[in-house]
């Protein structure tokens, strides 16, 4: 084989093999394996020894450092897994957390065994990264390689796993919001954090580190020093660019917001050298966008330890504040304070207590305009790694707090979560975060509440019928119209209160044959009409849902014939005290049998019973004047038990009706106005109109 | 139509005696009944309109122009000359109830009800009557008297399969599902092949929350129906699977239905309301436009419109979507846009 041929193989196969080899395989920085490029390795190893120098320090500064010099190494050999774990460890501590996965996840791959905490590193990536599985898996291998008797490590990595376990649960089970960035007239490349918003969602002030602070210059991290900044926005409009407060608010050190009166003119500021020590101070609005120098909320509240969030209540005489002092459970804690009068300023401050409070740090405290829920962050109670938001509510009567809740998943993330503010119609919530798709550094999101899950509608399938008029037979004709003699009753049923008219059944039966005659339902207006044969005797009932009966009698005669008669009538809903009068239950004269004529009208009382079930009713007889008056009585009585006994055998509890007899002594028409009648008809029309059935409701 | 109802109220009663008809007339008439009764109807027909033409008040030879017209399925003009025998003669129940009957097969059901009340009132009874005037009410929504009047063809034919259908529909319409599970049931017996029937007691049984008896009554159905039968069975079956939340098979019977009829809005909104449990808001977004596209007020479309279109970010349409969903009745859109969705 040609000699050129051979060497450019077996470079090739070195390149393939190396390249194949490297991603499952650890190559530490070793001269032997670099010795084609010892400039380059020199070098690596260099920057390696730099970083190494504050690697070791432990502090999160020095780790800072120390990745820029690692990630150099890394450029010229990126398959070392010291190197890969070192530099995973450096993201971990850093404002870049979740770059750290994939270089713990290669060291840990590639030699497990190449330090004794990368199981624990990788798990807490894994957590940041939500992979809560891997990463309770990794947090129990680790935990069987801690040495006997050290419980105080044993117990953060039991901690660890529970807040893993929480994680997995709530991720199970995400509250439904949106979570977007303010965009770019609020964040930027550098951290933009801790949002107060108005109630209105109006203006919103927050803090940021940019190169136009105040200050001007950057501290020990090497940020900026703080500044606050703010922003408006109309009516459904977006957020204007953020403007610096200016030296009204803001010094050349750190300046930071920490929490707004909800009408948005009292903002309370926090001031602080180092991190041992900081106060908060109160600013108000004189004048739009003149601000009052800010001065200290008072001894009682700032103390010589760390305040640095505070939130007031609607009225701003309630101070809800965290703080480190002594004498809290562990951390900072929450307290609060309230504002008094007399003295003009802010009385001595209580530690909320256990509820809220825990060994762990709480902070980030918002009070909402509704004057009862909380919010603020902990890393302790059930949270998902870091400081997570929860929200207690605050019974008014008891003064107790509800046990914190955590706000859930996905606004609560393994990192920490803090400084949560929410608009007055709870729509809508700010707080800043560090997330892939933020500008860098970290930017304030608003969250959007969602709510529950709406349902769709469906719609219902339509109930099919069949056109049934399809096998109709071929019609009979007409020969000749009946043109017998036909007289026209019509009328109006209406409600009797309100005298509207409503829909009714109306029967209308030959009183003497007892012949149906038609059932008709009114017009929705309460009217009817129907035509009728002249020279007969009708008993008419009406009946309508949720009323009680009204019935009259129709005498008519062939002198009617091509005439109307009206005939209205009024119904009643059924209530203690009410009567109603049925005509057409019959009794022939001096008897107490019933007329077989009488069941439709009883059979409609029988209805009312059973739709009023606890109607108790009283059936009246009433006889007519003619026949002694104690006979009348009697009689009048033995006809009501005759009508009970009908209602009876149609199911209605004897109980429910009573029955008395008046005889003649409640006429309608009276004996004189019969007597002055001329003529006999009108006298028997009159007769009849006294001997009636009254039904009385007792009670309902 | 209004203005033929108050004539009827408005004009004063008169009693109409027995007019007499030229002999032309006459022998016109008797010509066209013995001609019908030999089952001639054309050669009636033309003899009836002669009739008319010697004796334009012939009340009675305007009504059988009009039945002949009716049996012909010429419904307009059967309505014509049922009008024109009013005219002549305004209390004859079967004037009325022609009348009514020829606007219920042009679809006027308000004035077929006013008809053939009318008509019943001046005594028409037989069961075709109460039937019209029942599936009118069912027609008009009227549900509560429909059950009334389908009662009473009931008491005179008691072996009428689709009466009980029909009544069953007015019962469910009314939210009275025992009741109408007993219809629907008199009715399949009567009619064990009837697969509108197994449909309806779906139905019932989905509304009664039997979903397991829904099921068994929809395949049942699906094997006796009609393509136009078989895509209400389909959606039927459908929903069956939304409920219980079975998307995949929910999507299947809604596709199938859809593959019968694409122009069907039932199928439409309700595929949307699939694709909304599957988060395809911009599928479910289409879907409802074309139901609102075929039909303009759907409620459930408007109001499943507004849900994909909250989660499609658009917030402001939305919130219109669920104003024009509460217009058409739904109270949960209501509640939307009195919540802080609607209102900042």
């Amino acid at each position: 084989m040609n000699r050129t041929i051979k060497i450019a193989l077996t470079l090739l196969l070195f390149v393939v093999s190396v390249t194949g080899i490297a991603q499952d395989k650890d190559i530490p920085f070793d001269k032997r394996l670099f010795e084609d490029r010892k400039e380059g390795f020199d070098e690596a190893v260099k920057e390696i020894k730099l970083g190494d120098l504050h690697f070791y320090d432990g502090s999160t500064s020095d780790l800072t450092i120390a990745l820029g010099h690692y990630l150099k190494a890394q450029e010229f050999n990126p398959y070392s897994s010291m190197l890969n774990y070192k530099i995973g460890v450096c993201f971990l501590y850093s404002n870049q957390k979740f770059n750290s996965l994939k270089y713990l996840e290669f060291a840990y791959r590639v030699y497990p065994e190449v330090d004794p905490n990368v199981r624990f590193y990788l798990a807490q990536a894994h957590q940041l990264a939500g992979n809560f599985e891997e990463a309770i898996a990794l947090y129990r291998e680790h935990k069987d390689l801690i040495r006997e008797g050290d419980e105080a490590q044993r117990n953060y990595i039991n901690k660890k796993i529970s807040e893993c376990r929480t994680g997995q649960e709530l991720k199970a089970n995400p509250v439904r919001v949106w979570i977007d960035n303010l965009g770019d007239s609020i964040n930027t490349e550098y951290p933009e954090f801790s949002p107060v918003i108005s109630a209105d969602n109006r203006v919103l002030f927050y803090t940021a580190r940019r190169p136009d602070s105040k200050g001007g210059s950057t501290d020990e991290t090497g940020f900026y020093y703080e500044d606050i900044y703010y922003s408006t926005r109309d009516f459904g409009g977006v957020w204007s660019g953020s403007i610096n407060m200016g030296d009204q608010i803001n010094t050349p050190s750190h300046d930071a917001t920490v929490g707004l009166a909800p009408d948005g003119k009292s903002l309370l500021t926090y001031k602080g050298i180092n991190s041992k020590n900081g106060d908060i101070f109160i600013t108000r609005e004189t004048q739009p966008g003149v601000w009052e120098t800010p001065t200290s909320l008072g001894v009682n509240i700032n103390t010589k330890y760390h305040e640095s969030s505070a939130s007031l209540s609607f009225d701003e005489k309630t101070l809800f504040f965290e703080s480190d002092q002594p004498g809290g459970f562990g951390g900072h804690d929450l307290y609060v304070a309230y504002w008094d009068e007399e003295k003009a300023e802010w009385g001595k401050p209580l530690n909320l207590g256990p509820t809220i409070n825990t060994e762990f740090e709480e902070k980030g405290v918002f009070f909402h305009p509704d004057n009862k829920t909380l919010y603020f962050s902990s890393n302790g109670h059930n949270n998902i790694g870091g400081l997570d938001i929860f929200k207690t509510v605050l019974d008014a009567e008891t003064g107790v707090w509800s046990k914190p809740e955590n706000i859930g998943w996905p606004i609560n993330t393994p990192d920490d979560d803090i400084y949560f503010v929410v608009t007055g119609d709870t729509r809508y919530a700010y707080y800043s975060s560090y997330r892939a798709d933020g500008f860098g550094e970290k930017d304030i999101y608003i969250i959007t509440f969602l709510g529950d899950k709406k349902d769709p509608l469906i719609a219902d399938a339509d109930l099919l019928g069949t056109d049934l008029l399809v096998a109709e037979n071929k019609t009979q004709l007409i020969n000749q119209f009946d043109d017998s003699k036909l007289f026209l009753v019509k009328g109006v049923v209406t409600d009797g209160k309100t005298k509207v008219g409503i829909s009714a059944n109306l029967s209308i039966t030959n009183a003497r044959t007892n012949e149906k005659i038609t059932d008709i339902i009114t017009n929705s207006d309460g009217t009817y009409s129907a035509i009728l044969i002249p020279g007969e005797s009708y008993a008419i009932t009406v009946s309508g849902q949720s009323y009680t009966i009204a019935s009259k009698t129709l005498n008519s005669t062939k002198e009617d014939n091509n005439k109307e008669v009206v005939m209205n009538f009024e119904l009643f809903p059924p209530s203690a005290g009410g009567t109603f009068v049925l005509r057409n239950i019959y009794f022939d004269f001096d008897e107490s049998d019933l007329r077989y004529q009488s069941v439709d009208e009883l059979d409609k009382l029988v209805k009312i019973m059973i739709e009023n079930p606890t109607l108790v009713i009283e059936l009246g007889g009433h006889t007519d004047r003619r026949g002694a008056d104690e006979y009348n009585m009697i009689l009048s009585k033995q006809r009501a038990e005759v009508a009970k006994k009908y209602l009876v055998s149609k199911g209605i509890d004897p109980s429910r009706i009573k029955t008395k007899g008046y005889g003649e002594s409640q006429p309608e028409i009276s004996g004189a106005a019969i007597t002055a009648m001329k003529t006999h008809e009108e006298k028997e029309a009159a007769h009849q109109q006294n001997r009636r059935t009254v039904v009385t409701i007792i009670s309902k | 139509m209004k203005l033929s109802l108050l004539l009827i109220f408005l004009v004063p009663f008169i009693g109409f005696s027995q007019a007499k008809r030229s002999l032309a007339a006459r022998k016109f008439f008797d010509q066209a009944i013995e001609q019908y009764n030999k089952g001639n109807s054309a050669e009636a027909l033309k003899l009836f309109e002669q009739c008319v033409v010697e004796d334009s008040s012939f009340a009675e030879a305007h009504l059988n122009i009009s039945y002949i017209e009716f049996d012909n399925k010429n419904y307009s003009k059967a309505l014509g000359s049922s009008l024109s025998a009013f005219k002549y003669n305004k209390f004859q129940a079967p004037v009325f109830i022609q009348i009514g009957k020829s606007y219920y097969h042009l679809a006027q059901y308000d004035s077929t009800i006013i008809f053939i009340k009318q008509g019943i009132s001046y005594g028409a009874k037989e069961e075709l009557d109460y039937l019209y005037l029942a599936k009118a009410l069912l027609a008009e929504e009227e549900f509560r008297q429909a059950t009334f009047y389908f009662g009473k063809a009931i008491e005179l034919n008691a072996a009428n399969a689709t009466t009980y259908n029909e009544r069953g529909s007015a019962y469910y319409q009314l939210g009275e599902y025992e009741l109408a599970e007993s219809d629907f049931k008199k009715s399949l017996e009567l009619n064990p092949g009837s697969a509108a029937v197994y449909s309806n007691l779906a139905n019932v049984a989905l509304a009664l929350e039997d979903n397991e008896t829904a099921l068994s009554f929809i395949n049942e159905g699906i094997a006796k129906a009609n393509p136009e039968e078989k895509i209400q069975l389909l959606i039927l079956k459908g929903n069956y699977y939304k409920n219980i939340g079975d998307y995949d098979n929910a999507s299947a019977a809604y596709n199938e239905a859809f593959e019968l009829d694409n122009q069907n809005t039932v199928v439409l909104n309700n595929q949307a309301s699939i694709l909304i449990e599957l988060e395809d808001y911009e599928g479910a977004f289409v879907k409802c436009n074309e139901a609102l596209d075929l039909q303009p007020e759907m409620m459930e479309a408007y109001f499943n419109r507004g849900i994909a279109n909250e989660m499609l970010r658009n917030v402001e349409a939305a919130c219109m979507d669920w104003e024009q969903a509460f217009i058409l009745g739904s109270e949960v859109a209501e509640e939307y846009l009195n919540s802080p969705i609607c209102n900042e």
